[in-house]
Order: C-alpha cells, then structure tokens, then sequence
C-alpha cells in the first residue's frame, strides 16, 4: 500500500475502530433509576388483606392418632399436675443355656445384671430426681391399667433407685444388680425368662420425665454369665430387646367438642377448614398467610421441653382420617414456649399456594403436636363454636398491577 | 428487472435480520409515561444536523418523497448508545442503555422514476426500570417494601415507501406504516419483613397500528430547496397479554423544511415538525395517564464538506434542535428538549461503504422537578452494494 493509499484509509479506519469501540460499549446496559411511585410509575402496586373464619363447624378434633409408646418417648410422672403417668418395659426371653456354636449350647451361671434406662428430656429446675424400678409380671401387655402398675410399685417389688444427675438435661442411668441384689432380677422358670419392670420417679416436687420408647433410646438389659470352658470359665455376655414398652396415665383428659385440641394422651389433632373463594384460589397473588389460633386457656407443658405444633395441609379431605403433607416445605411448625398464653400464629402461605390452580388440594389443615403421643403438653384452642376465640386465616395477597396504565 | 430482484433480496434478509434489534430504540425519563419517548428514526447525518436534514434524507425514515434523491441501492444500520444523567426528586442516576433506531433499505428502481424503499425505525421508546423504597402498612403494621418497575420494548414502525420524481425539481413520495410492537413489563416486590414472600407480576403491551404518509421535495432554485410531509397514523391497538384493553391515537405529523446551499461546500437546513399527539390525551387520561400534548419540533442545522472532490470525506455537521416532548412525567407540565450535535462521516471501498458519525447532548425537562441530560453516541453504517452512488440532499 502506498502512502497515499494509506493516508486515504486512515480516517476511514479511525472511523471504523470508533465504531467498534462503541459497538462495544453499547452492550452495556444500566437502566436502574431512583424513582418516586406513584407519581413516576405508570400504575400502582397494591396490597389488600382479607381474614378467612374457619368454616362454622367444620372445626372439630379427634382422638388415638398415637398409643402409648409407639411415639419416640414415654412420659413418667409423679405429682405433676398435668398427669401422673408410669412407665412399663418388657423384655424379650433370656435364654437358660447359651449359645456356643450353631448347634450346641452350654448351661451358664449368672454372675450381674444392668438395666440401663435413657432420660431424654427433664425438667432441670427440679432437683434431686430418682427414678425407681419395679419387678412386675412378665405378661404385662397394652391391656396394663395405671391400677395395675400403681399396686405393683411396691418395696417388695423395687429393683433400684437411681439418681439422676441434677446438672444434666438427659443422661442414661444404669444399674448393676450382683451379689445379694443379683436375686430381685431372678427370673424364675415359669416366667420363661422375660423380665418386665416400671418406671416410677420421684423428686423434690412434683415434675415429669421423658424416658426411652421401644422406638428411640430404649432401656437395656444386659446379663453378664460364666459359661464352662475346659477346666475353667469364660466371662460372656447376653443382651436382650425391649419387646414391648409403653406407659400408663391415671386419668385421660376428656375431649371437650366445643374446643380444638392438639397433643396430650389419648394424641388429638385437630382439623380446621377454611373457606376459600374463586378469587383467591384463581386470582390471587399471595403474599403472606397467617393461621392464627387462639388459646382456650394457657399452654402448659414440662419446662425445658419444647412442644412444637404442626400445621399441616391436606391432601384429601377424608375427615378425621385425612391424609396431611408431610413435607416440611409445605407444613409450618411453632414451637411453644413454656407456658403459651398468647395468639398462636403460623406462616402457611407454602401451604395455601397448594390450595390455587386448576387442582387444589382441600383448604383445611390438620393440626397436630410434636413429639406426638408422648409429650405432657395438651393445647387447646378456640373453635367457631367458642365466640371470641374463633380461629382465623389472614391473607394478604397482591392485586394485579395495571400494566396497561400509561 | 435484475436489480429490482436483487433490491428486495437485500430488502427481505435485512428487514428479517434488522427487526428484533430495531424494536428497542432510546430509552428517557420522559418515556417512562404514556407511550415513551417519541423515536427518532434518522440516520447519523440527519441527527448531527439535529435532525434538520431528515426531510431531504432518502436514508432516513422521514419523507419518502425524499427517497428520490438516492442514485442507487442503500442499506443503512443505525445504533444509537446513550448515557443519561436522570435527576428525580427521591435521587439521581447515571443510566447507560443503547438502542437501534433505524434500519433502512432503499434505491431507485433501475430505467424509471421510481424509487422504493423500506425502512425499520423507532416510533416510541419505553425502556426503563425504576427502583423505590416506601413502607407500606400491611396488617396495621408498617412494612418497609422495596419495589422496581421495568419495560422493555417500545413501537417500532416498519415502512414501504415509493418515491416518484415528477419533475427534474420536484418529487413526491407515498408510505405506509405499519406501527407495532411490544413493552414487557415487570414489576417486582421486596420486604423488608421475611414473613411476606417476594413477588413479582409481569404482562406484555402489544401494539399496532397503521399510518400513512405523503411528501414533497421540490426544488425552489439552483440553492433552495423545500421538503414536505404530511402524515397520518391512526388508532393504534393495545393489548395486554392478547387481550384488548384500550385504543389509543396516534398523531397527524406536518412537516416543513427548507435547505439552503449557500456554497458548494456548505448547505444548511431548517426544518418544523407539528405533531398532533393531544388526540391521544383523553385515551391515555381514560387509563390513569397523565396524558398527551401536541408537540413542536424545529431543527436548524448545517453540513460543511471538506474535500469538494470527496464530499463524503469527513465532512463537518452540526446542528441545535428544540422539541416538544409529548408525555409529562407530572399532569400539566410541558416536557421540552434542547439539543445540540455534531458529527461528520466516511465513504471507502469506492463509496460501496460508509461510516457516519454524529454525538448528541440533550436537555431535558418540564418544569417540574424531574430532569434528564443525555449524551447519545449515533453510528450508522450504510452499505451501497453496487456503488457508484450517494445520497445527495
């Protein structure tokens, strides 16, 4: 290219990397601006809040949903004033002769026994708590009466007493029975070798416990032996599992139909329905959902105990037999403090977004308590038949925003 | 014949290439009401004359009787950056946004008089996203909530235009328009409180509409000349998500200019622009606008050509202009804009190319205390794939 040629390009060339330059550039984008709405925006974004009153009547409560020890603690209690209760375990035979290969076993001698018994939650205010173990019959089954363990908490009967640590919110207790005390965990022939004990406590005043169930932390029972070997014996060991475990109340409180109850024993739970209009399962753009229940008469429970209260949407209306998510990003859980007093609220919007579209599920929630079945706390909540104390579901939902406006 | 299918060839795959990008144009403070800021769909040596040679521009998508002037085939691209200072009272903002408001093909139609073309161009921008703050009281209890509001998109009008050359000093030239186009909305909510659930709604604005416009060129004496335009656009359409919800309408355009050649290196221009926008006031108020105005538009402006042998050789141009602006931020106030450009260009590859160059800084305001400055790059590209020719005001 010749220098005349060149000094011909060169403008166009300036030109050309200007325009690159600021093709470039103008990929770049900011468009956030401060405004002051309404009077910059075209159109205003609006909020509304409605409050929904159960469906009159269609608010009730039912009982049984949990026995017993089949939840994840059993209650133990003494002079406590939301309940007495007492424990029971049963044991799964010990043999008489021990095992030694897949064919042949050799009779054994009994040298000790511990039983081991977890305490899961307690209340730590209350000092110097002990929890006492009783023999009882090995044919102790769900058919067992308050009654019945009550008359068999005798000092004929008492296997230990074991202290529990004052410092300590849960802790595992064991006794060793050897020697002369080897003789109160005797298992005679015809019992077949089950034994069954029950758990009772006492304390500086009266409180309650949470002990293990057959299904989380349950009580050991380990027997130490000497088996023959030659000239001489061999220490071993034989353990065996909680077959049955459950506790006893003295009295069930009885369900009062004008009220909503949540948890105590017999479990309740309780199904709320809720009106919910076109508008709201097609139109609405929700934003917040409160359920919001009232208290019939303060939330006691035992101190340091957290119950917690579960809402949980239904799947399908069925009644007391209902099934409920159990999705925890669709149910709303509140703990309750140790005495509750006040409006219980829980955020459900998760849950009411399931009651929109062309498929909703039924507007009802099944309330019911956590740990369930085995918790001293027993809630119980204002229906649509107790004026004043009804329940109530607030949403607040967004109207849609005048897009068109100009 | 052969050229004339080799035109629409051209004109086809770049009105098929051109139309997604030319449907955002430039974006304001004052598009934010109404139907946004009006477009400007010139090409970069219009502009740096502020705009006062749009109706004697064959490449721009003004006055089709001016499509006359064009010597042969022209495909002309337009992008327009833009960095916009926006004064509000709740705080201020450096916003920066680019837009491509024209894309023009157009030529004369080999042995004839005739001269077609057809162009893709800017009719209103509404491009912005605007933040607040505010509390809210939701449940009886105030709640901080952060919203922002956005559109994307805008008119854009696409043009078929026939020029005829009645005489060696007059022309006249016909369009029709056909205006569309679509704003996606969003607007979005935060609080501050972590039990309400943020949301957001969304909706598309479609547009459309028609016009159809006439012009004249006609030249007075060997220095002067006169250009023309009336143009008429009717109701156009709106529709949010495929529903009707309004028609609104769109303005009567006038249009006079006269050009002067003081000498063979400088000519200068002077042009108004009246557009009837307050047809559309009672439209806009029945939907909670703050309504229309009739808007005034004059440009004065002048090129001077370095290098009489290359006159597309970086020629110098500049231009001041004042407009009207048809939509108030705040009801009853009358948005204006002043602005002065400058800008020059580039022909190479034996004129087959060319690079054009304008900047412009506009005022804005309306009395009011909202207020915008904006700087605008303008760069267009024109492309004479059988060369030979230029466009000649």
């Amino acid at each position: 290219m010749n220098s005349a040629n060149l000094k011909r390009c060169l403008p166009a060339g300036r030109l050309a990397l200007v325009f690159g330059s600021v093709v470039v550039l103008a990929c770049q984008e900011r468009l956030v601006a401060p405004a002051d709405c309404p009077n910059l925006c075209p159109g205003n974004l609006t909020l509304d809040s409605i409050d929904l009153a159960p469906l009159a009547d269609q608010d009730s409560s039912f009982e049984g949903y949990v026995l017993p020890g089949q939840s994840t603690s059993l209650r133990v209690s003494n002079q406590f004033p939301l309940s007495e209760d007492r424990a029971v375990y049963r044991f799964a035979p010990r043999p008489d002769s021990f095992l030694v290969a897949t064919d042949s076993s050799v009779p054994y001698l009994l040298d000790s026994v511990a039983l081991s018994v977890s305490v899961l939650r307690r209340d730590t205010t209350v000092k110097n708590l002990w929890l006492y173990l009783y023999r009882l019959p090995p044919t102790i089954d769900s058919t067992i009466t308050f009654a019945d363990v009550d008359a068999a908490f005798t000092a004929v009967n008492l296997i230990d007493s074991l202290k529990v640590d004052d410092s300590l919110l849960s802790m595992t207790v064991t006794t060793t029975l050897k020697g002369p005390t080897l003789p109160r965990v005797d298992i005679p022939p015809a019992d077949s070798g089950i034994l069954a004990f029950g758990v009772g406590i006492r304390a500086d005043q009266g409180t309650g416990i949470r002990i293990g169930s057959p299904g989380l932390a349950p009580p050991s029972f380990r027997s130490f032996i000497t088996i023959p070997s030659g000239d001489t014996t061999l220490p071993q060991q034989i353990t065996r599992g909680l077959l049955f475990g459950r506790f006893v109340s003295q009295s069930a409180p009885s369900l009062d139909p004008s009220l909503l109850t949540i948890g105590g024993m017999p479990s309740a739970r309780s199904l709320i329905r809720f009106p919910w209009s076109t508008f709201l399962r097609d139109s609405a753009q929700l934003v917040r959902v409160t359920l919001e229940l009232v208290p019939a008469a303060p939330i006691v429970g035992l101190r340091a105990d957290t119950a917690f209260i579960i809402a949980r949407p239904l799947l399908a209306d069925f009644g007391s037999k209902s099934p409920a998510s159990t999705s925890s990003f669709f149910t709303s859980t509140v703990a309750l403090a140790d005495t509750t007093r006040d409006t219980v609220r829980f955020e459900v919007l998760r849950a009411a977004t399931q009651w929109q579209g062309s498929n909703p599920t039924p507007s009802a929630f099944m309330m019911q308590l956590s740990p369930e079945g085995s918790s001293f706390t027993r809630a119980t909540f204002g229906s649509t038949r107790t004026p004043g104390l009804v329940a109530r579901l607030r949403v607040t939902y967004a109207n849609k925003f005048p897009f068109e406006a100009p | 014949m052969v050229p004339l299918l080799r035109l629409l060839r051209v004109v086809v795959l770049a009105v098929m290439l051109g139309l997604p990008a030319v449907l955002e144009a430039q974006s304001s403070l004052f598009g934010v009401r109404g139907l946004g800021i009006p477009g400007r769909p010139l090409t970069p040596r219009s502009r740096a004359t502020g705009g006062s040679f749009g109706l004697f521009d064959g490449e721009s998508d003004l006055n089709p009787a001016a499509l006359t002037t064009l010597r042969g085939v022209s495909a002309g691209f337009v992008l327009a950056p833009s960095w916009r200072r926006w004064e509000a009272p709740l705080g201020d903002a450096t916003l920066r946004d680019s837009r491509f408001p024209l894309l023009t093909i157009a030529g004369p139609v080999p042995g004839t008089r005739l001269a077609l073309g057809v162009a893709v161009g800017s009719y209103a921008d509404r491009d912005f996203r605007l933040a607040t703050s505010d509390t809210a009281e939701l449940r009886g209890v105030p709640v901080a909530v952060n919203d922002t509001l956005s559109s994307l998109g805008g008119l854009s009008e696409i043009r078929l235009a026939a020029g005829y050359t009645l005489s060696a000093r007059t022309a006249v030239g016909a369009a029709v328009y056909w205006i569309t186009g679509s704003s996606r909305l969003d607007v979005r909510r935060s609080f501050s409180d972590s039990s309400y659930q943020s949301f957001g709604q969304s909706a598309e604005l479609s547009y459309l509409g028609v016009g159809a416009a006439l012009g004249l060129t006609h030249q007075l004496s060997r220095n002067i000349r006169l250009a023309a335009l009336v143009r008429s656009d009717h109701k156009a359409k709106v529709d949010r998500d495929s529903t009707r919800v309004y028609d609104v309408d769109l303005p009567y355009t006038f249009g006079l200019g006269i050009q002067v050649r003081a000498s063979r290196r400088l000519s200068a221009a002077v042009t108004g622009i009246y557009r009837t926008w307050s047809g559309a006031n009672s439209d806009l108020l029945a939907q909670g606008g703050v309504g229309a105005r009739n808007t005034m538009e004059v440009a004065l402006g002048g090129e001077f050509i370095r290098n009489l042998r290359r006159p597309g050789a970086l020629p110098i141009r500049l231009g001041v202009r004042y407009s009207d602006l048809p939509f108030p931020v705040v009801t009853g106030h009358r948005p204006r804009e002043y602005s002065v450009s400058a800008g020059t260009g580039a022909r190479f590859a034996q004129d087959r190319a060319g690079i054009d160059f304008s900047v412009e800084q506009a005022w804005r305001s309306e009395g009011s205390p909202y207020k915008e400055r904006a700087f605008t790059v303008i760069l267009g590209l024109s492309i004479r794939p059988y060369g030979l020719n230029r466009a000649e005001p």
